[in-house]
């Protein structure tokens, strides 16, 4: 590698203290403005209402590195943007920014709607801070890149949404900032235009830092070289091993298990998956498997009507929701005639093996009629259960296999 | 996007910063928000008006109503004014005008300050730019006003002179002395609605209460307090203009636009200190 590129980022020990009740907000507003213009500090720590919206964030960005920014809704990923942007100020600690930033926050941020998409990119561009010249030179290029060249003097109340992501994302990829922050941009948008922007990203990320917040791990994963998890505003985890940091924010997610919903056909009562010869080992109450020993998973189902051929189905899930694998009862030899209303049927599967990638896995069952003539669901589990793989070979793909290798010349 | 962007930038808890600094960044804001602010100006009188049948009418209304009041009532004799020197038509429509136009700048800054939050509240951009666009906005409709003003006026017995288009700088000075108080009242009135109610409320009491649709009286106390209120300078200074009605010396209005320029100078540094701690109230 080259040598270490410059730091353009530098946040240490932010905090940021948010008020609960607005009045109470509002009043506290006033009296720091009142202390800004006197010349008093702000109070520090928190008065009534008061709570850390960001607490204690440390982290430093180098050029041509990305920052992912994940963790739940309200986590404080927006606050932490606005102060890196310069909109709030933090309440503790230090942000230093190096060089031009640019945000690709709320696409289309001031747009017009009855003025036409002609007008709207010189508004927005003079609001991202570039002159009217620099969008003269640019403006085919904007109108290309947003593929609006029929809308573009039609008024922006007509665009869909997505066009208006669209348009708004060509005028703010005409910066060359530094840094650059994106706050959850690309969810709207068609599969060819979110693909297109991540090109220009990666063009992007070559020259600068880039900070994106997002919920889509996909997107984290594929951008990413660092990975920053906030959980109710504090740092949770700070690391490039981005796969660990996707596995701990998944693994926040509901794995209470126990907890099925029931309907009137039939309900289910267990799940459990554990390698048949060993302890087991739990993580974060989920069970940690060995993948390449064999495994056992044990389904328990109470029958509330009578079932013929009941068909069962173990679908694999992998950290970004992909269904990646699926095992099911269809063969002749698998299968019970009927369940009984009113008894509990105990599923066995054993594999020899789940050569699963390191990370977190979640399984979802489903149980349905499978007679000649009629297939019906009656009941359909998502993520009944999670658990963990520990397996020191791991990629990004879910299934690692372990082939045998013979190399011939 | 130009170069001295490019340097470091540190955001620290502390909120005072000294004045020479929160001074500088006021002024870079002006030059660098200066092309910002006009278009937004721009983009929102298009805006404005779509979906309004009369459009540019209802910014030239509210003052021509007014003095059609004071017109109406001094006509039928209800009440009585003393003499003022021209004629009353042409006295009430200019100071109806003048008070119109104060009015509107005092409300100016705090309504486009609220109008751009939104936007505050995600980008990144000069905040003058919302001063300026105020300025130009202001401009635009009283030289509307101007306009109709004078086309009224030379119905009634005055003669047009060249004399006249002074009426514009006055108009002018009327804009940056309204528009520097609304700049010193704008960060809490941005923060708190109150205070635009409590200004709407106590403006018509303001206007009774300042030589609008009389005139002066030297001798009575109010009178004497008259010479000290911000508009009378330039509302007097109006009517010399028109009907050659004495005025007070032009000192006044020098060292009004001074004490304006410096509260307008005040109040866009407190905006300074006062925006981050609003957005971050503002929610997105």
């Amino acid at each position: 590698m080259a040598e270490e590129r410059e730091i353009l980022v530098k946040v240490e020990g932010v905090s940021k203290k948010f008020c609960k009740n607005l009045k109470r907000s509002l009043i506290y507003g006033g009296g720091d403005i009142l202390k800004g213009f006197v010349g008093k500090e702000k109070t520090k720590g928190l008065r009534k209402d008061e709570f850390w919206a960001i607490n204690n964030i440390n982290f430093e960005l180098r050029r041509g590195e990305c920052l992912g920014l994940i963790g739940h809704n309200g986590a404080g990923k927006s606050t932490l943007l606005k102060m890196l942007n310069g909109l709030i100020r933090p309440d503790e600690g230090k942000i230093e920014m190096r060089g031009k930033v640019g945000a690709l926050i709320e696409l289309g941020a001031g747009f017009s709607p009855i003025l036409t998409g002609r007008e709207n990119i010189y508004n927005n561009g003079a609001v991202l801070g570039f002159s009217k010249e620099e969008i003269d030179l640019k403006f085919d290029e904007i109108v290309a890149f947003a593929e609006l060249k029929d809308f573009i003097d039609t008024p922006v109340q007509n665009y869909s949404s997505g066009m208006k992501i669209r348009l708004g994302f060509a005028i703010a990829a005409q910066m060359e900032p530094d840094i650059l922050l994106i706050d959850e941009v690309l969810a709207v948008g068609d599969m060819g235009f979110v693909l297109k922007c991540f090109n220009h990203m990666d063009k992007l990320l070559r020259k600068s830092a880039i900070i994106l917040v997002s919920h889509s791990m996909p997107q984290v994963v594929r951008m990413a070289t660092d990975l920053l998890v906030i959980e109710k505003g504090k740092q949770q985890f700070y690391s490039k091993e981005i796969g660990d940091g996707v596995n701990l924010y998944y693994s926040k997610f509901g794995s209470d298990i126990g907890n099925f919903e029931t309907n009137d056909k039939a309900e289910l009562i267990q799940v459990e998956i554990k390698n048949i010869h060993k302890e087991v080992v739990k993580i974060n109450g989920k069970v940690l498997l060995d993948p390449y020993q064999p495994v056992e998973v044990k389904v328990i189902i109470n029958a509330k009507i009578n079932i013929d051929n009941p068909a069962i189905y173990l679908i694999f899930y992998d950290k970004e929701q992909r269904s990646f694998a699926e095992v099911n009862n269809y063969s002749e030899s698998d299968c019970i005639e009927s369940l009984e209303k009113g008894k509990n049927y105990e599923f066995l599967a054993t594999f020899d093996s789940l050569q699963f990638s390191r990370g977190a896995y979640s399984l979802s069952i489903a149980l349905g009629e499978n007679s000649p003539g009629k297939r019906e669901a009656i009941f359909r589990i998502q993520s009944a259960l999670f658990f963990q793989v520990d397996n020191h070979h791991h990629g990004w793909a879910p299934i690692q296999f372990l082939p045998k290798w013979e190399v011939r010349s | 996007m130009s170069e001295s962007e490019s340097k470091i930038k540190i955001y620290l808890p502390s909120n005072h910063d000294s004045a020479l600094s929160l001074f500088k960044s006021v002024f870079q804001g002006f030059r660098k928000g200066h092309d910002l602010g006009f278009r937004l100006f721009k983009r929102d009188l298009k805006a404005s008006f779509e979906g309004s049948l009369f459009g540019y009418f209802w910014i030239i209304f509210p003052p021509l109503a007014s003095a059609a009041v004071w017109i109406m009532l001094n006509q039928q004799r209800l009440i009585k004014v003393t003499d003022t020197g021209m004629s009353y038509i042409a006295f009430a429509l200019l100071g109806t005008t003048f008070w119109s136009i104060f009015s509107e700048s005092i409300n100016k800054p705090t309504q486009r300050y609220k109008s751009a939050m939104s936007m505050m509240v995600k980008l990144n951009f000069p905040r003058e730019a919302i001063a300026i666009s105020s300025l130009y906005d202001l401009t635009f409709n009283a030289i509307l006003k101007l306009i109709v003003l004078t086309c009224l006026l030379s119905f009634t017995d005055e003669i047009f002179s060249v004399k006249w288009l002074l009426l514009i700088p006055l108009c002018l000075g009327v804009i940056v002395v309204g528009i520097s108080f609304g700049l010193l009242i704008s960060p809490f009135g941005i923060l708190f609605s109150d205070i635009t109610r409590i200004i709407n409320l106590a403006l018509p009491f303001l206007m009774y209460l300042s030589p609008i649709v009389y005139a002066i009286q030297p001798d009575s106390l109010l009178g004497k307090f008259q010479y000290l209120n911000p508009i009378t300078p330039w509302v007097e200074h109006a009517r010399w203009c028109i009907g050659n009605l004495t005025h007070h010396g032009q000192s006044m209005l020098i060292i009004w636009l001074v004490i304006s320029f410096l509260l307008s100078l005040t109040g866009l540094m407190m905006l300074k200190v006062a925006l981050p701690i609003i957005v971050e109230r503002s929610g997105s």
